[in-house]
């Protein structure tokens, strides 16, 4: 993917900042800007630990090459071969995110499918899956071996890059976890973590966190939920809170993505997490 | 296309008003609606129920035609972001036809057919940026095209235009001679019409920033033309004429002057012979339109901030459906309900 932006250009950013959580690997990605964008971006660093340059077409050169109308910023997808499969200067940053995953993954995640994937689950119930408690390294078949009423909570997370930066915030939330659950008694004793997460650096900051939450990490996909974790939540440490009747019908699910340190809800009902 | 915008113009003096019909009345009543589908926050732009109940609905700024179960979850979709066939970029309009469907992309000026497992089946590309589609019944394709030499112009399968017709009509006479200096500045922008065809291929179209609806023979002959309900085009013409200003203005980027955003849906129910247009003025209005008798019913909702954006027949039961969303809010809504007419006569115009 080619983003072709001049010094003004704000979506040229906005793209990378899209692709900075993205594993780009499969595609060459390029800036191209005039003078004044090269100039402030320089080489632009993605967190998935790869350079992008960026190049300086102070002259025009391949703005001309590229045949693009005088236009604040351009994105321009090209095969390897130099085929051109898609040009335009009207791509926002949802444009960019569908078209980055169309081409790199085949298939496009859209945020408005997120609420009717949640919606579909309630009242089927959770398939059975085993996973291992964190602090002893029992394994165990969820929810049947689950207390606590077999409400959960459930970390997880699109990609495992972004699932250790997540690891961050976790800690803090199975903080507030602690604190909240001493006084309104209402979070789940029972936390289930994605496959996703590193099973080492997961055993340390829970103990570290010293959480009162019974905390089990899966060992393989969870079904249905974590498919559905995977469509509704893009960001590094979402979090659902999973409720269950006896029978194991699930009866509730409320999304929650972080927000500068706190929970805010995503979707369904808020249920103690504020 | 830029929606909600406030048009504000300047205006001058002058001649004549080319409608010598009065206005039509008709019978208005309260609109009520049934049980109703949430769509989600994407706005939808064009709907389609089909027999088996699943609903299709074209979402722009997810570049997809998503199909949704009668409950309102989403099943599947046709085409995604791109600018292959098969692949749609800022689609604004579609229309069934048989086995096909229609899709139509405003910027990229681009008609594709394609299966309803989303297979392209052809696809050309149009000399202007048209903002509405329909299949004629012979396999023709017609669009709205006021930069043509008439309103609609009408395409083969393989992108040869055949012909084009539809009188355009000017600012002034509809809004007051007083505007005559607008009529160049909105030759365009005022003949903008959402179009829709019956069995017989006769082709309707609803001027989107006038109170008036005309019927076309395949052959492009007008065969009627109707103002919209007496009380209703007074209000609009009255408001418009002087003060030049609405809330509600649609803009498109070939000329990229905001008209009134009055019609916003069209289409043609074949089991009761009715045209049901929909249209924004202080509130959504329904307007049932009888092409045998002339006869014309306004169903009003009483809810100003209801903004009622397109109409549908089921396939099948022939339940009216209706999508609205909230003003403010995002979340887009089908109402179904099972249709009822009662309605008389108003002035018709032939000419």
């Amino acid at each position: 993917m080619v983003v072709y932006g001049d010094g003004s250009s704000t979506a040229a950013e906005r793209a990378f900042r899209y692709l900075e959580v993205r594993d780009t690997n499969l595609l060459p990605t390029l800036l191209v800007g005039d003078h004044a964008l090269s100039a402030r971006m320089g080489t632009y660093h993605l967190s998935c630990k790869r350079e992008c340059k960026t190049v300086d077409d102070r002259w025009g050169f391949i703005r001309a090459t590229l045949r693009l109308r005088s236009h604040p910023y351009h994105v321009y997808i090209a095969r390897r071969n130099g085929t051109v499969i898609f040009s335009d200067d009207i791509a926002d940053t949802s444009d960019i995110q569908q078209l980055t995953e169309k081409y790199l993954d085949g298939v496009v995640h859209y945020a408005d499918d997120e609420t009717h994937a949640t919606q579909s689950l309630i009242g089927g119930e959770v398939s059975s899956f085993p996973a291992i408690r964190v602090s002893d390294g029992r394994l165990v078949t969820i929810p049947q071996d689950l207390p606590d009423g077999h409400n959960f909570l459930l970390f997880t997370a699109r990609c495992p890059d972004c699932s250790l930066d997540g690891l961050v915030h976790v800690s803090n939330i199975l903080k507030a976890s602690r604190l909240t659950s001493k006084t309104s008694g209402v979070i789940p004793q029972t936390v289930l973590f994605s496959s996703r997460f590193s099973s080492r650096e997961l055993k340390q900051l829970v103990l570290a966190s010293g959480s009162p939450a019974d905390v089990y990490q899966a060992t393989g996909s969870i079904p249905a939920l974590e498919d559905l974790a995977n469509l509704t939540l893009s960001a590094p440490a979402d979090i659902c809170l999973v409720r269950t009747g006896a029978s194991g019908t699930i009866i509730g699910i409320t999304s929650f993505r972080l927000s500068g340190g706190s929970l805010q809800v995503v979707q369904g009902e808020s249920y103690g997490l504020q | 296309m830029d929606c909600n915008n406030v048009l504000s113009l300047a205006g001058l003096a002058c001649t004549m008003l080319f409608l010598s019909s009065p206005p039509s009345t008709a019978q208005t009543s309260a609109l009520e609606l049934d049980k109703n589908v949430d769509l989600g926050r994407s706005v939808v732009q064009q709907i389609y129920v089909a027999a088996d109940h699943k609903i299709y609905a074209l979402q722009p700024s997810q570049h997809r035609i998503a199909i949704f179960s009668p409950e309102g979850s989403v099943i599947s979709q046709i085409g995604m972001i791109g600018q292959e066939p098969g692949s749609f970029y800022y689609p604004l309009d579609f229309s069934v036809s048989g086995k096909e469907i229609l899709v139509l992309e405003a910027d990229d000026k681009r008609v594709q057919a394609l299966t309803f497992a989303g297979r392209s089946l052809a696809q050309f590309s149009l000399p202007h940026q048209s903002n509405s589609i329909t299949a004629s019944p012979n396999g023709n394709i017609c669009v709205a095209d006021p930069f043509d030499s008439g309103l609609v112009s009408i395409y083969d399968i393989h992108g040869t235009r055949l012909r084009s017709f539809g009188e355009k009509l000017d600012f002034s006479e509809i809004y007051g001679s007083r505007h005559k200096s607008l009529d160049h500045e909105y030759k365009y922008g005022i003949n903008r019409v959402l179009i829709t065809t019956d069995a017989s291929g006769n082709i309707y179209a609803a001027f989107i920033g006038v109170p008036l609806i005309r019927e076309y023979a395949s052959s492009g002959a007008l065969l009627h033309e109707w103002k919209y309900p007496e009380q209703l085009y007074s209000q609009i013409t009255r408001h418009i004429g002087d003060t030049l200003s609405i809330s509600n203005s649609e803009r498109f980027a070939e000329d990229g002057i905001p008209i009134p955003r009055i019609a916003t849906g069209i289409v043609f129910d074949e089991e009761r012979q009715l045209l049901l247009v929909t249209a924004d003025w202080d509130g959504p209005h329904l307007l049932s339109l009888d092409v045998q008798t002339g006869h014309y019913e306004d169903q009003t909702l009483n809810d100003p901030h209801m903004h009622l954006s397109h109409v549908a027949i089921t396939q099948g039961t022939h339940e009216l459906v209706a999508l609205m969303n909230k003003s403010g809010k995002e979340t887009m809504r089908l109402y179904l309900k099972k249709y009822t007419s009662t309605s008389h006569q108003p002035e018709r115009n032939t000419r």
